[in-house]
């Protein structure tokens, strides 16, 4: 071994340099093993819904990739239970967090903000989405 | 068929960035497989090298198959429910 082998190895473990299987010989070996049943303690995984542009969103900080939408949060939480029993062993349970209530009701396209400048009214530049920019030339205070 | 409780699954830095490295995979991504994905298979294997290991094989919810390679922490007990990962395979995309 050349010496700047050594020095390009420093800090690796052992196993590091054995030639892992590919996929096919692991699938291969996995199918020799003895088989045991996973069995799961009681665990919890959070499921949280949010409302987004016009749709009620659900996603977990526990599972890449699950997201799933629904236009009311009946029908997000529909999707995200059937996507869930499919997926989770039955024994992990679901906590869902959902929104707090909106500020306004739909159609109002202005908030209030700040507790420090309770009398501001912001006008969103844009109705359409749910995080809309906000220039201070937009900023009224009202008399 | 015996059976077999992974309650605490420890996966050390090191392994992480080797399995991030090779194969793409986080740690996440093996506990979502063996710690709540209802599908996943296990077995026990004797390696000659690397003694006794539970073998997980299973998916993600996104869709990634792959195999994890768990250790007792306590060779004594190796049924006592913590473990350690040893590394992990993800099948090749495509």
């Amino acid at each position: 071994m050349g010496i700047m082998n050594v020095v390009e190895n420093v800090g690796m473990n052992e196993g590091d340099f054995e030639r892992e299987p590919t996929w096919d010989e692991a699938v291969a070996a996995f199918e020799a093993v003895e088989p045991v049943e996973l069995v799961r303690s009681a665990r919890k995984i959070v499921v949280i819904y949010c409302y987004t542009d016009g749709s009620f969103v659900a996603t977990s900080p526990a599972l890449a990739g699950f997201e799933v939408t629904g236009s009311s949060l009946h029908e997000a939480r529909r999707q995200a239970r059937d996507a869930l029993a499919a997926y989770l062993d039955p024994v992990v349970e679901v906590v869902e967090r959902f929104p707090d209530p909106p500020i306004e009701t739909a159609g109002v396209s202005r908030s209030s903000i700040g507790t420090d400048s309770p009398n501001l009214i912001f006008e969103p530049h844009s109705r359409s989405g749910s995080r809309a920019f906000v220039s201070s030339r937009s900023a009224r205070v009202p008399s | 068929m015996a059976e077999i409780d992974v309650a605490v699954l420890i996966i050390d830095p090191s392994v992480e960035a080797k399995i991030r490295a090779k194969h793409a995979l986080t740690g996440d991504e093996v506990r979502e497989v063996v710690l709540y994905n209802g599908k996943a298979e296990a077995g026990w294997e004797d390696h000659p090298k690397h003694g006794l290991r539970l073998v997980v094989k299973g998916q993600t919810y996104a869709g990634r198959r792959l195999i994890a390679y768990l250790m007792p922490a306590n060779e004594g007990d190796p049924e006592e429910g913590t473990f350690v990962l040893k590394t992990a395979i993800a099948e090749p995309a495509g």
